[in-house]
């Protein structure tokens, strides 16, 4: 079924992939990259396997509940889309050249079954899915389940593209709400097994599965969890028919609709990769149909005028950066919650600024910022100017949280009060350190999990300072306030030392510009 | 002598993005061996009218023929018959030059394809890049590879949008001489282009677009004609059709 030059592309896409992972293996970079990715690996096997483990029931329900989620999320997107997304140069490449409808089919699921073995193996490996009483079959109920999900997901964008434009207009706006509704339910169930045991949380998912609505509408998820907890191949038996007969059929599904799907295809990729390049520069689409008026007062002049500019970006994203920001907050509560302990809270507060990709200061693109670095203004200013906007939105941000945590009695006003300086002089060092990283980085790219975890790991190392006296000072003092208030100072100094670096690095060292 | 029968046929082609008409009732043909230049304004419904005939937008109505077969009836033949080069190709990130001429070697059936592949990587300049990923690659040198993967499998009818975009003045050259070359050899070439200049000199016909209506068609002198600018450039005819009202300076 698959044309022998798209099953070439499928080939060497892989192997070359692999390639460059291997050769970034030997750099600098990507061996801390490894490790860490290692270490964040061998973690997960070992979190899995310590602690008492849960009811094979439990685990059932948990792997069924997870791939009903992904089966969801999976149709919803494919509504969502109207049409089947496809690399870009696919739309160059592939989408003229003499392929017919099923072979462009097949390369389309192809990558999504490889992905779905990839994810399978994963689950199976580092978590739940070796406990199962059979690993293989679980892995088999997985990927099968999967591959389901993107058949269903293709029909469901097939039978959206028939769709007159007023009617499907509505459809997407229900798929969005059922979809941020899904996505924050799944979100709460895994904070909550974070907080409160898988245990509490199995036994829960046992119960809603019991509802034989779910098990017929969800039935591909059902049946790999039954595949998944079966002892042999009498217990297999039934499931594993049920799922192929899921997995064939579903693809019939998609085969029987007749629809030439290039056109949508074509504007769903390019909308999709659009939002994608945006996206890894820490943008979200946005419509403006009315310019802002000019700043008014001395603040937003010179250096400020970069200060405005990227208050205005923050207000262009404000949908986004709200929408995350409930997602923290409703998370951070649920944690606190789970937690109780205040320091427990205010430590992770203070990891705020970590979790808010701002798509301003030195996030912008690089073009922009060599305009801003040309402009005649003292670099300190500018550098200041750049940072103004990522570090105090976090900061307004935790100030808020220590408010409620104060109403609500969590957190006593004292403490309270004696963290904000903290949450500041922390704030500014992680947006320092992510700008520093950011400016020496080839090619930033938000969306890099390497990048990313790197990131991440360079700004842990720069609050050791703080971090460190805090410990210290908590034990020789064993007054906590002070050692928050000698920690403060102490990470203060690391942070005018990193604002010093930083002004030195935008404005001395040269920026690559990578040709697009 | 008998006019041989176009390779290209576009028959009342309409093409509708919900209530946008981007090309209204479109008629024009392309013979073996000519070159038509395809020139109007930003959103003129030329890369429109491109898409359509590849295959990868559905004309709203009308009809496209391809080297005698209809794109729509039996679109295989006549996409194997077609090649495109878009303004901005963008080539597989995780292929490397050579296996993006293997993939098209094997797509369209290139028989003694590997012969061809040293020849084209030299005549355009590609040699040294060969074994390099596409991502690695300038803007210029991809426009390149996209054109020596589409004259690796000689198609019948080559549509070129901005093909000069990103090139060097050398390979500007090349890329002209190839261009006639090809028609030559009996190609039917399209070349949408902003560069006026450009179709002036290479186009044999010129197709003057305008909010996706035909505004003239014709030869160099023909178009003049047109545009009653007897002896002007086309820059001067083309502002003459499509800004009637307006003033030159």
């Amino acid at each position: 079924m698959l044309h022998p030059a798209l099953r070439y592309v499928i080939g060497a896409r892989y192997r070359n992939r692999l390639r460059a992972i291997l050769r970034r293996l030997k750099t600098p970079v990507g061996i801390i990259g490894g490790l860490f990715i290692l270490a964040i690996g061998s973690a997960m096997v070992f979190g899995a396997s310590v602690g008492p483990p849960a009811p094979v029931a439990d685990k059932k329900a948990m792997l069924a509940s997870f791939l009903a989620f992904l089966l969801i999320l999976g149709v919803l997107g494919g509504i969502g889309q109207r049409g089947l997304l496809f690399a870009k140069a696919d739309l160059d490449l592939v989408f003229p050249g003499p392929f017919s409808r099923r072979q462009l089919l097949a390369y389309y699921f192809i990558p999504h079954h490889i992905a779905a073995a990839m994810l399978a193996l994963m689950y199976v490996v580092m978590l739940g899915g070796r406990s199962m009483p059979s690993p293989f079959l679980c892995f088999v109920g997985f990927v099968l389940c999967q591959m389901t999900s993107a058949h269903l997901s293709a029909f469901a964008a097939e039978l959206s593209m028939l769709l007159a434009d007023k009617i499907y207009a509505r459809l997407r706006k229900t798929t969005i709400v059922i979809a941020v509704v899904v996505t924050i339910v799944g979100l709460l169930a895994i904070v909550m097994s974070v907080g409160g045991g898988t245990e509490g949380l199995g036994s829960r998912l046992r119960i809603a599965w019991d509802n034989p609505w779910l098990q017929v509408l969800l039935y591909p998820a059902v049946a790999a969890g039954d595949l998944a907890a079966s002892r042999g191949i009498a217990d297999a038996l039934i499931p594993l028919s049920g799922l192929l007969l899921c997995t064939a059929g579903s693809f019939w599904l998609v085969a029987l609709l007749n629809i030439d799907f290039l056109e949508s295809s074509y504007a769903a990729t390019t909308k999709f990769r659009s939002r994608m390049d945006k996206a890894k520069r820490g943008l979200h689409d946005t419509k403006v149909k009315t310019s802002a008026r000019g700043p008014r007062g001395r603040l937003f002049t010179g250096a400020g005028a970069v200060l405005w500019m990227n208050l205005l970006i923050m207000r262009r994203q404000l949908r986004a950066i709200l929408g995350g920001v409930i997602v923290i907050s409703v998370m951070l509560a649920m944690f606190g919650r789970q937690s109780g302990s205040p320091t427990t809270i205010l430590t992770v507060l203070t990891m705020v600024p970590l979790w808010m990709a701002l798509p301003v200061g030195f996030r912008m693109p690089r073009e922009q910022l060599l305009e801003i670095r040309q402009l005649p203004l003292k670099p300190v200013a500018v550098v200041g100017a750049l940072l103004a906007v990522p570090t105090l939105v976090p900061f307004c941000m935790q100030v808020l949280g220590c408010t409620g945590l104060v109403l609500a009695g969590a957190v006593a006003p004292t403490t309270a009060l004696a963290a904000l300086p903290a949450f500041l002089v922390v704030g500014t060092t992680l947006t320092s350190v992510e700008a520093l990283f950011l400016l020496t980085q080839a090619e930033p790219n938000h969306l890099n999990f390497l990048q990313t975890m790197l990131r991440f790991l360079t700004q842990m190392v720069s609050i050791a300072p703080g971090v460190a006296t805090l410990i210290v000072a908590g034990v020789m003092t064993r007054d906590k306030a002070q050692a928050v208030l000698l920690a403060t100072a102490v990470q203060a100094i690391s942070a005018a030392v990193l604002l010093a670096l930083l002004g030195w690095r935008f404005h001395r060292k040269e920026l690559v510009l990578h040709e697009s | 002598m008998d006019t041989p029968p176009p390779t290209l046929q576009v028959e009342g082609l309409v093409k509708r993005f919900g209530d946008f008409t981007a090309v209204d009732d479109l008629h024009f043909a392309c013979t073996p061996g000519e070159i038509l230049g395809l020139v109007g304004p930003n959103g003129a419904g030329k890369t429109t009218t491109m898409r359509c005939i590849t295959g990868i937008l559905q004309p709203t109505a009308g009809r496209i023929l391809v080297a005698g077969t209809s794109l729509a009836v039996n679109p295989m033949p006549a996409k194997r018959a077609t090649a495109f080069i878009p303004d901005t190709p963008t080539p597989f990130d995780m292929l490397t030059v050579l296996e993006h001429l293997r993939f098209t070697a094997l797509a369209y059936g290139v028989s003694q394809a590997k012969g061809r592949f040293d020849d084209l990587l030299e005549e355009f300049e590609l040699t040294e890049k060969r074994d390099e990923l596409a991502s690695g690659l300038s803007r210029g040198m991809r426009q390149k590879l996209a054109i020596a993967c589409a004259f690796l499998r000689e198609p019948e009818l080559i549509l070129f949008d901005e093909p000069l975009t990103g090139l060097d003045p050398k390979a500007i050259r090349m890329m002209r001489a190839s261009i006639r070359q090809r028609a030559d050899a009996g190609a039917a070439i399209i070349i949408s282009s902003h560069l006026l200049d450009l179709v002036e000199k290479q186009c044999d016909r010129v197709l003057v677009l305008h909010r996706g209506r035909t505004l003239a068609e014709g030869t160099m002198d023909e178009i003049r004609a047109t545009a009653r600018s007897d002896g002007g450039s086309l820059e001067e005819a083309f502002f003459a059709i499509t800004e009637p009202d307006g003033e030159l300076d």
